[in-house]
């Protein structure tokens, strides 16, 4: 018995030296070439108020991501109905339309002319009207994800919260390929000030989050003489239960709902392929092996030097937006779901004893 | 009847020799012998001698029990009174080691074909007349056509040479056993040898054409160094073929092993020519080619995938092989489907004679493997099994990863043979199972399965048919399960079946010609996707099948024009054909080929898609510039109608295998080669040059950034490019001696170009680039040195130039996320590789009749530890002190980073 003990022993030890041989350490490749200018373009139109904001900088290179802003540049954008407006610079590398205004159904382009007279175009695009979501819901569930523990350990924890989803219908017969963006507002409220006269006051708290990790995408498929998207996940609404806050002067956190405000967009379909391979990129992250090798490429050329690269993309975009409250405790068998108009503003917040105007009550 | 019972002498004599190794005895030459022996039995005399002067004698008690002695002897030498002995006795003997007698009944070793000692090689027996007698006068030169086999099993011995004593001309035996000799009519002596059996002499007298057949028998007693390679000596100088590896059992016993088994297709990499991209990776790269433009057949049936866990151990199970062949530029025409190499691989013969169990336990796997007779010699059993238990060891880590992954496989292979008297049929079956998960990330599970039936019939002495009828399946799945509501399925495949037919023709002097016919029918399954668990909200979505047939003709003559001078001949006409239902899409001619598409053109199930036809040449020619020393030169076209579309380097077993079609142009190469062949005297050692050119059309790259997988618009996503690979390979080898092995250095490269229109279809700017296979320099050692019969030392160091890498070389922002932009395709390289392998090996025992035989073999891989890039790659993190602030940290992956011991134990009963 003692041998066999052993035996496994060894064996184990064999193996452990194997998994334990194979690894990773980081590298420094020396010969990186990282030495030209790289254009990046970020910016669009859309069918809102401008002023329409356009970004110009230099790739940063690998080894020190800090990109500076382009200035002196010539951008200018135009549209397939003769219309033109150069933008003017208001800081370094930030270019704005003044008057121009975008419609829908028109295509939309863009030159930029750098000092050094290279000049970038895009292709014209059109500006296609807006995506509507038709429904946005929610269903109890949970997560499982891994953590680190103090000692370093890798651990397993499992969370509960709401899964949401969206869904989208249209007539139309071409292929839709449509951009989520969404940003979700935890309401949460505690009581302050205890041991202060009573009833101490509530503090109401509305924390702001984009959870998107990556660009949400999806294309449509086929269905009932249209297109569709069905349950496609927009977030997950982690629940945290009433926890404290930290201090011994406050009551523990009441959650409140979440407000999740989702805006969708009619992509083109270059534009679904450039953030598809966005995606790729980001996704590649726990590959095993080779990480897809990517050369992101936007909606942009140089036209004196075909071989100069340029980055980022010109888009063309009407989003739609719609806003919903999920109200939820682990162990409720209901949700509570009510649209918002108001979402309130995108930033954190929090106000002692008044509520916000836009805060969201679940009854 | 006759080899049976002379077999059985044998075996005695080896088992009273083998059991006892380490007396220390008297030499015969100076015993003596005083005294008067009368009316005593011949045993009780022996027992005495043996007893007085510590010396051995061996006999069965049968033999001697009534045999009485009467002599008086006075200081007569020991040889004189065994042979006054003898003389009157129906017995000889033998004196092995000087202190060994063995007695044998005369009857028995008159029937012995094979001398059975070192020292008395020379075997006079009778002459053997080879054809009718009848005919004698008639003519001037005939042909012998014959037959090599293993005494013990019945197995044919591959690469068995058979010379003719004190001339220089020889022959060795093909994958059957088989060889052919075209000789003036007289007598000869046919010297018959091969790697680890004993070598016979046997004395021919040719009248006519006619037939020989030998039986070789197992060295009882290594008498020689096992040798590197087990063809004729001679024969890389005076063979037709160039550009060709044989690896037998033998050899590859002496290769290093990773994981105890010993890794039958990984161990050509340590031959000129042919690489590997790295540690882990499945497959070669022969001579700049992607690892599926090599065509692996087992017993005539295609493999698709041939490594276990990723890599870590390819396929076959290295007991069941008898011999590889690997055709890395001089393809004969008989074989197409692919144009970089064909590996050849041939199962042992079964045990025809006796039950038979070979075996190993190793660190993560073990396997048995039993064979033998059925009812009778003619039909024999194979059955070999492998399987791994890594799962158990990997759920003893306490690293969550680790716990949560496995690494499991298994694999069966059986061979059922049936000989009658002109025909031999076999039926080969193989399945392997591969699940590899890595923690909660990703579970992929894949196999093979394999059936083929070959029908070997003899017409006459100088015509033979094989009827080759094979199937192969590979299935594939990825299950995605790192998030509940992304949780899916990916599956793909490739089915494949073929029938060829093929006849071998030497009736007409000094030609051998070949011909047949293949037809093959693909069914590739290029993807379906499912989802997992209730949560998932992934939707099923299916690729259509592709489907195609293959159908090919090939005629080839080999021409001895004289015993310098050969050439080969051959072509090989094939066609192909896609097959609906299948959609073909059009584009727009003034774009690139990119979605959406313009129009579509549907082909109902059996219709014909598309059809390609491809001419074939196969030329080659040998000239001997000395007798030691040959020039040989080869051209090839072949085409290739299927591709692996993958990634990277890196293939993963989801890759998918796409036919050709309207867009996905057959891969065509022109390889043409030059080599220089030259041996010492007496073949000990060797050395070779070939130089070769390599010019490939419509090799599928990927696009920057496509989409392969799930991809209903395959066309939208791949480049048609141009290759060119050449290179030099120089090797020199020592066959025997207390150190053999070899020394390899091969310089090439494997580039590709693009000539696109749109920048969309450009790789690099149509600007020529390296493949991933490109390692220009490739530097080997591999030596054994032999302490002794049983144990010896083997080392093998190599070093190569990294492979080709792109990585990226920018970074930007879009959105809300930093990312990353990559340079050129293959501009960079992951580092040099170098590595030192070691092993001990103590073979197993030299006694012949021992039932159970076992060996060790104890080796350190990676020597001095070095870890060595399998692959490089980036991780955005977020920015702290422990990586210096830095977004971006550039890793190197290796998968041996330190000295890895392993022991293995192998086993025989």
């Amino acid at each position: 018995m003692s041998k066999i003990f052993h035996y496994k022993k060894f064996g184990i030890l064999l193996i452990i030296l194997f998994f334990l041989a194979s690894c990773q350490e980081v590298y420094e490749p020396e010969d990186i070439e990282s030495n030209k200018k790289i254009l990046v373009v970020t910016g669009g139109i859309t069918d809102g108020p401008g002023p329409y904001y356009v970004t110009l900088k230099w790739a940063s290179t690998i080894k020190n991501p800090v990109s500076t802003g382009i200035s002196k540049a010539s951008v200018t954008i135009y549209d397939d109905a003769g219309f033109s407006e150069k933008l003017k610079e208001n800081r370094d590398g930030k270019y704005q339309t003044v008057d121009m205004q975008g419609v829908v159904g028109r295509s939309y382009k863009i030159i930029i002319v750098l000092s050094d007279k290279s000049r970038y175009e895009s292709d014209f695009e059109l500006l296609a009207p807006p995506l509507e979501i038709d429904s946005v819901y929610a269903e109890a569930g949970e997560k499982d994800f891994v953590e680190k523990s103090y000692e370093g350990d890798l651990i397993i924890k499992n969370i509960k919260g709401l899964y949401v989803y969206a869904d989208i219908w249209t007539p139309q017969t071409q292929q839709l390929y449509a951009l989520f963006r969404n940003t979700v507002i935890t309401q949460r409220t505690y009581l302050t000030g205890i041991g202060q006269p009573f009833p101490p006051p509530t503090v109401y708290v509305r924390i702001v989050r984009r959870p998107d990790e990556y660009p949400l995408i999806k294309a449509s498929i086929n269905n009932n003489g249209g297109q569709t998207i069905k349950k496609f996940p927009l977030a997950f609404l982690q629940y945290v239960p009433d926890l404290s806050t930290g201090t011994d002067s406050t009551s523990p956190y009441t959650n409140f709902g979440w407000i999740i405000s989702t805006s969708s967009q009619n992509l083109s379909y270059t534009a679904y392929k450039y953030y598809e391979n966005i995606n790729r990129q980001l996704k590649a992250d726990l590959r095993l092996f080779d990480p897809i090798v990517s050369q992101v490429r936007g909606n942009l050329k140089c036209i004196n030097d075909s071989t100069r690269k340029v980055l980022g993309y010109f888009s063309t975009s009407s989003p739609a937006i719609k806003n919903k409250y999920f109200f939820w405790f682990n162990g409720a068998k209901d949700i509570i779901v009510k649209d918002v108009e108001n979402p309130g503003p995108f930033y954190d917040s929090s106000s002692v004893g008044v509520p916000f105007d836009y805060w969201v009550y679940p009854n | 009847m006759l080899y049976s019972s002379a077999k059985r002498c044998l075996a005695f004599i080896f088992f009273i020799i083998a059991i006892t190794p380490f007396s220390f005895s008297q030499n015969i030459d100076d015993i003596e012998i005083n005294g008067n022996y009368q009316q005593i039995y011949l045993y009780r005399f022996l027992d005495q001698i043996a007893k007085e002067h510590n010396i051995k004698f061996f006999y069965k008690e049968e033999w001697l029990k009534n045999e009485v002695i009467n002599y008086n002897f006075n200081d007569v030498p020991l040889k004189r009174v065994l042979d006054r002995i003898t003389a009157t006795q129906p017995l000889e003997y033998q004196i092995v080691d000087n202190n060994k007698v063995v007695f044998l009944p005369r009857e028995k070793v008159t029937m012995l074909t094979g001398n059975r000692n070192e020292s008395s090689s020379n075997y006079e027996g009778d002459i053997i007349p080879i054809g009718d007698p009848m005919l004698s006068g008639k003519f001037r030169k005939a042909d012998i056509k014959g037959l090599i086999k293993d005494g013990k099993t019945g197995e044919p011995i591959i690469g068995a040479n058979i010379q003719i004593e004190n001339t220089s001309q020889g022959v060795s035996t093909n994958s059957d056993g088989f060889f052919k000799f075209n000789l003036t009519v007289g007598t000869y002596t046919l010297i018959v040898s091969s790697v680890g059996y004993e070598t016979s002499k046997f004395k021919i007298n040719l009248i006519s054409p006619g037939k020989f057949e030998a039986e070789l028998f197992e060295q009882s007693i290594k008498i020689e160094e096992i040798s590197i390679f087990a063809n004729r000596p001679d024969k890389n100088v005076r063979g037709n073929q160039m550009s060709l590896i044989d690896l037998d059992s033998k050899t590859i016993k002496q290769l290093p092993s990773l994981v105890g088994d010993k890794d039958i297709i990984k161990s050509f990499t340590m031959m000129p020519g042919v690489k590997s991209v790295g540690e882990f990776g499945s497959g070669i790269n022969v001579r700049g080619g992607g690892e599926d433009q090599n065509l692996y057949l087992i017993e005539g049936a295609p493999i698709f995938n041939t490594a276990h866990v990723f890599g870590l151990l390819s396929v076959l199970n290295p007991d069941a092989v008898k011999n590889v062949t690997l055709y890395k530029g001089q393809i004969p025409a008989n074989f197409g489907e692919r144009v970089s190499s064909v590996m050849d691989i041939y199962i042992r013969d079964n045990n025809s004679k006796e039950f038979k169990g070979t075996g190993g336990i190793g660190l993560f796997n073990s396997r048995l493997l039993l064979e033998g007779p059925v009812m009778n010699e003619n039909l024999t059993y194979k059955v070999g099994v492998r399987t791994s238990y890594s799962n158990y060891l990997l759920q003893q880590m306490k690293d969550y990863n680790l716990k949560n992954s496995r690494a499991n496989f298994f694999d069966i292979n059986a061979l059922v043979n049936w000989k009658v008297k002109h025909d031999k049929v076999s039926v080969f079956f193989y399945n392997s199972a591969d699940r590899f998960r890595y923690s909660n990330i990703q579970d992929f599970n894949y196999g093979n399965t394999i059936f083929s039936l070959n029908w070997n019939h003899f017409f006459n002495d100088g015509l033979s048919s094989l009827l080759t009828l094979a199937y192969s399946g590979y299935n594939a799945s990825r299950d995605d399960i790192n998030t509940e509501v992304e949780k899916k399925r990916y599956s793909t495949g490739i089915e494949y079946m073929s029938a060829k037919y093929n006849m071998k023709f030497t009736g007409f002097n000094k030609h051998t010609i070949d011909g047949g016919v293949q037809v093959i029918k693909y069914k590739s399954k290029p993807g379906t996707l499912e989802p997992l668990g209730n949560l998932s909200l992934i939707e099923n979505e299916k690729i259509s099948e592709e489907n195609g047939i293959e159908t090919a003709a090939f005629l080839s003559d080999v021409y001895d024009i004289n015993e310098d001078f050969s050439i080969s001949a051959g072509l090989r006409f094939s066609n192909y054909m896609a097959i609906g239902p299948k959609a073909v899409y059009q584009y727009n001619n003034d774009r690139p080929i990119v979605f959406p598409y313009s129009d579509s053109t549907y082909y109902g199930s059996g219709k014909i898609v598309k059809s390609y036809f491809g001419i074939e040449p196969r030329v080659s020619a040998k000239y001997m510039i000395t007798r030691t020393t040959s020039i040989k030169a080869s051209y090839n076209r072949s085409y290739q109608y299927i591709a692996l579309l993958s990634y990277s380097a890196l293939s993963m077993p989801t890759d998918y295998w796409k036919l050709s079609d309207t867009y996905m142009k057959p891969l065509q190469s022109d390889h043409y080669a030059i080599g220089i062949f030259r041996n010492n005297k007496i073949n000990t050692l060797e050395a070779s040059v070939e130089i070769y050119y390599k010019k490939l059309k419509n090799l599928a790259e990927y696009k920057t950034n496509a989409t392969l997988e799930m991809q209903a618009n395959t066309e939208t996503e791949l480049i048609l490019a141009n290759g060119t690979n050449y290179g030099i390979e120089l090797m020199v080898k020592k066959n025997k001696g207390k150190i053999d092995g070899w020394i390899s250095y091969t310089y090439s490269r494997s580039l590709r170009q693009t000539n696109g229109v749109y920048e969309d279809e450009m790789v690099n700017f149509n600007k020529e680039y390296p493949s991933a296979f490109d390692k220009p320099h490739d530097f080997t050692v591999s030596f054994n040195y032999h302490v002794n019969k049983r144990l010896r030392f083997g080392a093998n160091f190599n070093y190569a130039t990294g492979r080709p890498i792109s990585y990226p070389e920018y970074s930007y922002s879009e959105g809300r996320n930093i990312v990353v932009f990559f340079s050129d395709r293959n501009k960079y390289r992951i580092p040099d590789y170098h590595r030192l392998d070691f092993s001990i090996s103590l073979d197993e025992s030299l006694r012949k009749l021992k039932k159970w035989k076992g060996s060790w073999t104890f080796s350190v891989l990676n020597v001095y530890g070095r870890k060595n890039a399998y692959s490089v790659f980036y991780k955005k993190e977020a920015p702290s002190n422990q990586n210096n602030y830095k977004t971006f940290t550039t890793y190197k992956m290796f998968i041996i980073g330190q000295p890895i011991p392993t022991l293995t134990y192998n086993f025989i009963f």
